[in-house]
Formats: structure tokens, C-alpha cells, sequence
């Protein structure tokens, strides 16, 4: 037994397990239930891509430096870009990744955390909540750089894996908000941070405005 | 494409009723959970070939199933302000889940709410579960223990307070 367990501990995860078992379960869904869904996530990761093409030419530049080589004659299934309808992760060779997040689509967090993760970026991504540490390691402006997004079109961030320090990872916060940064209008606020993978807290609002090493950017996704 | 992915089928079939016990006794709404891992097994089928080679694809399914909830929730506490007491009462019906041990999980902070499913329900190991999570063993350890504290004081309350009625 660890030194940090209750004496009951044992008991109480046992009474919890039997609780669990009591569960009464609906029966499981066939399994062509299950496949013909993922087709249909399958279906949205190659319509993402390819709305995300139009995205692009009607915005400009903004998209051009994330999809450079994947919307001209390269193959969409580049082994360094992971492409989703919310978002699109771009490896480069330099080690820099370049995620763009389309502010038209619902995000899943979990997604993004994972795709991440398969980059080589530690992230914490949540909807409707931010996690920070206090106080919050030194180095963000290495990691990332702030995008400057016009109202409607994506958000594009360059992050450098290799300048995460060690210990920290980033932390990613999408929010819906009833007043954007004060301004009254309700719409999306999206918050990035670095934190210590060891001590940090969440909270369900963003942080207030000028928190160190956090940037809060008006937008997000849906 | 094949529909048959390599141990998909065997996976699917073996963890369906463990991932959704799991969901629903951490969101308290069967109805949700079902939905939810309905969602996360379709996303598991579509990226297997990375969740086959995870170290834990039942964890992976419960996280997955429970971002989706998270999103789900956030849209509708703003539509309907309920406490976490009023939220377990309303939607543990017909779960066949102990109120009060539904209560007492709705109570927890969601981090150690994750940590109770991953270690508790799914019996992952503290190494695995702290990889699960993205945060070290030692605090795994801490949330755990936080975790196991709280629900002992919800659960001798409850207790309590059925005794004395």
C-alpha cells in the first residue's frame, strides 16, 4: 500500500467497482452502427481538407504560410500534416509546426491534444476551460507567436517544439464568451499559455487580460 | 477500405460495456455516455491504426467519449444552471447507479474525476494513467488521494444522512 492511502482505500475502490458493475448497460450498438460513423468522420477529415482549400484562396495569405506544399500538387496525405475540418497541424522540416484553426468548425479537443502530441508538442487543449500555472515558466515567447487574425478567418500559430523547456507544455483554451475582452459583443475568445506539467490549475473563464505568458486572442472555434 | 480493421471488432466487442459504465458513471446521464462512446469507438475505428498501438485503448476511448461530453456540457450549462446535487439527482435515473455514489463523483474537480476512472474503473496502473493524462506519477498519486478522501467524507455523509432518515 502506498504511504499516501487510506486505510480504507482498498474497501472503497472495491465498493466503487461493484457500484460500476451494477450498471445496468443499454445493449451495444451493432458494430455497421459503429463503422458507417467513422466513415462519416473519415468523409469530414477529407471535406475538411478540402473546404479548408477554399478557406485559404478566399483569405489570402493568412493560410498560404500552414499550407504551403499540400494545396498545390503535393499529395493531401503529406506524413507532416494532419488535417481535420477544425484544424490543420503542419510539421515542417525546420521542427516548427504551423497549426491553423478554422473558426467556422466545432473543435474537438481531444483530437487536437492527441494530434499534438503525435508532433511532439505537449498540450493541454480544453473548450470552455484554460489551465495556467502560477507562477507561469519563462519562455512562451519562444515557443509561439501570437497570430493577428481578421474577424472570420483562421487562426494560425507557428510553435517550436524544441523550445518547449522542459517540464512545461502548452496549454491551449477555447472559449465562448458573452463579451469578447470587454468589448460587449459575445463571440470566441481563444487563450494559449505555457505551463509546468506539475502545477497548474484550470479554471472555467479565460484569464484576465495581460496574464504572463498567456495570450488571448478574439476568435476561436465554433 | 476494409470494415473489418485488424482487432477492431474483437476490441469493440470485449470493451463496449466497460468504457460505457465508465462515461456514465462520470457524466451521471446514460443516455449522454451512450452517445458519447458511440462517438469515441467511431473515432477509434477511424484512426486504428494509431489507437491499436496505444498503451491503454479503453483509456483512450473514456477520454475521447468524456472531451466530447465536456464540449456537450459547456453548451448546456449555459442553456440551464443546475447544481452538480441537482444535475446527479435529475440524471441518475434509470442508470441504476447509486445516487450517492453518482453525487459524490459529480462533486469531484473533472481532473480527479479522470483519475478515479482511469484507476478505479478501468484499473490502469499509475504510470499509465499518469501518460494517459499528460502529468506526472506523483501527481496521479495526489489527485488520487484528494479524489479517495473526498468520496469517503461524500459517501460516510450520505451514509449518515440515510440512516438518520
Amino acid at each position: 500500500m502506498n504511504h499516501d492511502q487510506h486505510p480504507n482505500d482498498s474497501v472503497l475502490t472495491q465498493d466503487l467497482r461493484d457500484s460500476l458493475c451494477e450498471l445496468t448497460t443499454p445493449e451495444r450498438p451493432t458494430l455497421a452502427a459503429i463503422t458507417t460513423r467513422g466513415r462519416a468522420h473519415q468523409r469530414r477529415r477529407l471535406a475538411g481538407f478540402a473546404s479548408l482549400g477554399v478557406v485559404g484562396a478566399a483569405a489570402g495569405t493568412a493560410l498560404a504560410l500552414g499550407l504551403t506544399g499540400i494545396l498545390g500538387a503535393a499529395p493531401a496525405r503529406s506524413t507532416s500534416t494532419i488535417q481535420t475540418m477544425a484544424f490543420t497541424l503542419v510539421k515542417h522540416a525546420n521542427g516548427t509546426a504551423t497549426l491553423t484553426i478554422n473558426t467556422n468548425v466545432l473543435l474537438d479537443p481531444s483530437t487536437l491534444q492527441s494530434d499534438l502530441e503525435q508532433d511532439g508538442i505537449p498540450a493541454i487543449v480544453n473548450t470552455g476551460s484554460f489551465c495556467s500555472s502560477d507562477p507561469s515558466p519563462a519562455g512562451f515567447n519562444q515557443v509561439t507567436a501570437a497570430p493577428k487574425p481578421a474577424p472570420g478567418a483562421p487562426l494560425d500559430f507557428t510553435i517550436n517544439p524544441a523550445a518547449i523547456p522542459a517540464g512545461t507544455e502548452l496549454s491551449f483554451g477555447f472559449f465562448k464568451l458573452a463579451n469578447v475582452q470587454g468589448s460587449g459583443h459575445a463571440g470566441e475568445e481563444t487563450v494559449i499559455g505555457l505551463i509546468d506539467t506539475n502545477s497548474y490549475n484550470c479554471a472555467s473563464t479565460p484569464p484576465a487580460s495581460g496574464y504572463a505568458n498567456v495570450v488571448s486572442i478574439p476568435g476561436g472555434p465554433k | 477500405m476494409s470494415q473489418d480493421k485488424a482487432g477492431f471488432t474483437e476490441f469493440f466487442a470485449a470493451s463496449w460495456d466497460t468504457c460505457l459504465r465508465a462515461v456514465a458513471a462520470s457524466t451521471g446521464n446514460m443516455t449522454l455516455a451512450e452517445d458519447q462512446v458511440a462517438e469515441a469507438f467511431a473515432r477509434a475505428w477511424a484512426s486504428w491504426d494509431t489507437v491499436s498501438r496505444h498503451p491503454a485503448p479503453e483509456a483512450w476511448v473514456v477520454r475521447t467519449a468524456l472531451n466530447a461530453g465536456a464540449s456537450w456540457w459547456h453548451r448546456r450549462s449555459k442553456e440551464t444552471a443546475l447544481t452538480s446535487h441537482d444535475v446527479a439527482a435529475a440524471d441518475s435515473q434509470g442508470t441504476g447507479l447509486d445516487v450517492a455514489v453518482l453525487t459524490a463523483l459529480r462533486r469531484l474537480p473533472a481532473r480527479q474525476r479522470e483519475v478515479i476512472v482511469l484507476r478505479v474503473f478501468l484499473d490502469l496502473d499509475i504510470d499509465t494513467t499518469a501518460r494517459q493524462l499528460r502529468i506526472a506519477p506523483g501527481t496521479v498519486r495526489a489527485h488520487q488521494t484528494r479524489a479517495m478522501t473526498a468520496l469517503r467524507n461524500e459517501l460516510t455523509a450520505a451514509t449518515i444522512t440515510e440512516i438518520e432518515r
